[in-house]
């Protein structure tokens, strides 16, 4: 159990250096089941499963938008120094390491939420607020918005049990995915037409 | 029967409609209107928690709905915020079908009402942002359409208001837990810190304003009108809510010097911006900017008066919003070139002028009596809140003048008359309702005698 919070880091980092559209979902969905296991002896189980649930839809909208909207199969990304390999590496290492610290010092967040817990959500929130400094793209913004939604309904779940801030949650992310798809859709059909003119 | 539950139903059942004739942008429009005018009616007026006969039919409308273990409440106290969102929809849906050719606007547009609604209604209200972040989410569905395909302005709101929502929840819950609050100085900073900032990015202080100027370079004015209004309704009455409901906060005065600070610079800022803007629409977007400068420097006076004029000129910003961004639209309808466009659509540009002048706090507009009444105030005695006012009102003048010259540049030759008469109509309606309350602006006093009277920590001396 102590070693999901450093997965999901691990999770994270990878999402941002593999710079693929397709991984960073499947990534985004090993989050959602890291999430849902860290959380386990803490939070209710009928409202992991609803987290769970509304995860893997997230997980299917973003899948079916970017096998029928993308092309390239990856992110936007330019040869410029905020987009290179080893700029993303270092600013996710930097971020990782504050992340950590800030975790391990920070005594009076950990009262009513479990040390794994919060170790985990800090390390994503962090990584997923990094993520949206980055974004060139809508669906690189969405992976980057859920993540770090992720890592703070696992943290405030912990502090907020009620079943309405979950339904809020999940509706939120659900939100998230479906207008992303949406914006994908509309983006596709303006390529489509300039195509077409051209 | 529960009055928020009949205020979700109604909304959901004229979002429906709204939707079946959404092929028929003038029915779908007006059925959006009319709901909002029912139902802001409806919560104006309806008699809460006593029996009453209608038709024949005993009735009696509870105030809460308990919706998975938490309550939606439709107190006295918040009745006046939710009508006025139903009556700025109303005011926004009517004129849609002149500006928008989104045919799923008044739709949407309803749900976005319902759920700031939401918004205010909830209990307790820190989860208040749960809900604003969930229509700033959906907005992005009228903030792009084929029309519009481009949307940066669009993932840069949800991605804000993502963050917003956050850290309003997270300010919350070292409110409740006390981590943070004004037991120990260095705590109240922190959490009045954190709400802070989700609180600037509710109402688009600078830097958090970048969705509003991308945005309205890249989606229908009117639209982007909508949902700036309604948001920062939202974000603006979380905030009076939170004064009311924390004492820590509301007596906190680095907090208020915080505010002043922040209006200040955001008010002269945006002027700046707004006069060295090329595009009347980026414009539009730092006068929208500067007026809520204004409207958060009265709020920071921490005083009742100065909340009151805050409420005042939140009220009468909403027509001059509306008819500046309809302006924008019938005029880029026709022809995308601002050069003599006053010369084909003489009134949408008087109406883009006008809502300028009302922005900018202009003698005989709507936005001029709360900025009197904010000179008046005795904090307006020091030098650097006078010259910013008088700088913000003198740059916004002189902006208005540089774009009368450029609308109506007489070197530019006349063309037919390219506005249609409901157009016009409308447009009129919107600048004599802007005159009107230039004049008489005694007219929004009730309203906001009503929204102080529900928050009696804030407004103690109210009867």
């Amino acid at each position: 159990m102590a070693l999901i919070p450093y997965l999901m880091a691990l999770v994270s980092i990878a999402t941002l250096l593999l710079n693929k559209a397709r991984f960073a979902i499947y990534l985004l969905a090993a989050q959602y089941v890291f999430a849902f296991l860290l959380a386990l002896p803490v939070l209710q189980i009928r409202s992991l499963i609803a987290r769970l649930l509304g995860g893997f839809l997230v997980g299917v909208i973003l899948y079916s938008s970017e096998r029928r909207f993308t092309e390239g199969k990856s992110f936007l990304q330019t040869p410029s120094l905020p987009r290179s390999f080893w700029f993303r590496f270092l600013t996710a290492l930097i971020v990782f390491i504050v992340a950590w610290a800030f975790a391990n010092q920070t005594q009076s967040f950990t009262s009513s939420a479990g040390k794994n817990i919060f170790l985990g959500s800090t390390f994503i929130m962090c990584l997923g607020s990094l993520m949206l400094g980055l974004y060139q793209s809508p669906m690189e913004a969405a992976v980057g918005m859920l993540t770090l939604l992720i890592g703070f309904d696992l943290f405030y779940g912990g502090i907020e049990p009620s079943l309405a801030i979950v339904v809020l949650m999940i509706s939120i992310q659900l939100i998230i995915s479906l207008a992303t798809s949406y914006i994908m859709s509309i983006r596709h059909q303006a390529h489509a037409q300039e195509d077409g003119r051209a | 029967m529960s009055a928020p539950l009949v205020l979700v139903v109604a909304s959901f059942a004229t979002a429906s409609l709204a939707f079946i004739f959404r092929n028929q942008r003038t029915v779908s429009s007006l059925i959006a209107a009319s709901g909002a005018t029912f139902l802001a009616g409806f919560i104006l007026f309806a008699p809460l928690d006593e029996a009453f006969t209608l038709l024949g039919f005993s009735i009696r409308f509870e105030n809460s709905w308990i919706v998975l273990g938490r309550e939606l409440i439709l107190g006295t106290a918040i009745r006046p915020m939710i009508a006025f969102l139903y009556l700025t929809g109303l005011f926004l849906l009517s004129g849609s079908w002149l500006a928008v050719k989104n045919r799923f606007f008044p739709t949407i547009a309803m749900l976005m009402l319902i759920t700031v609604a939401g918004s205010i209604m909830v209990e307790p209200f820190l989860f208040a942002s749960a809900f604003i972040g969930l229509a700033a989410v959906g907005s992005v569905l009228l903030l792009v359409s084929q029309e519009y395909p481009s949307s940066v302005g669009a993932v840069r709101l949800m991605v804000l208001y993502t963050f917003a929502m956050l850290s309003i929840l997270l300010g919350g819950w070292m409110i409740e837990t006390g981590t943070g609050i004004g037991t120990s100085a260095e705590g109240g900073v922190s959490a009045a810190t954190v709400i802070g900032f989700g609180f600037a990015i509710l109402m688009a202080i600078p830097p958090f304003h970048i969705w509003l100027t991308a945005g309205v370079q890249e989606s229908n004015s009117f639209i982007v009108a909508f949902v700036t209004v309604i948001l920062q309704a939202a974000g603006f009455f979380l905030l009076l809510r939170f004064m009311d409901a924390f004492t820590w906060l509301r007596e906190d005065l680095t907090f208020h010097a915080g505010l002043r600070i922040i209006s200040i610079a955001t008010m002269v800022l945006a002027s700046f911006w707004a006069f060295s803007a090329r595009d009347l629409r980026k414009v539009f977007s730092y006068a929208i900017v500067a007026d809520m400068g204004v409207i958060v420097l009265a709020l920071s006076h921490a005083s009742p008066a100065g909340a009151r004029i805050a409420l005042a000129l939140f009220g009468a910003r909403v027509f001059g919003i509306a008819i500046l961004a309809l302006g924008l639209c019938v005029v880029q309808l026709h022809k995308r070139d601002w050069r003599g466009a006053g010369r084909r659509q003489p009134v949408a540009a008087l109406a883009i002028l006008v809502g300028l002048l009302s922005l900018a706090g202009f003698p005989l507009t709507a936005g001029f009596p709360g900025r009197w009444a904010l000179l008046s105030l005795e904090f307006a005695r020091d030098a650097y809140i006078l010259i910013s006012i008088l700088l913000a009102m003198i740059i916004s003048a002189l902006l208005v003048l540089r774009w009368a010259a450029i609308l109506f540049d007489p070197t530019i030759a006349h063309e037919q008359d390219q506005e249609s008469p409901s157009q016009q109509a409308y447009l009129l309606i919107g600048i004599g309702s802007l005159v009107l309350l230039g004049i008489a602006p005694q007219i929004l006093v009730p309203w906001v005698v009503e929204v102080t009277g529900g928050l009696p920590h804030l407004f103690p001396l109210i009867p």
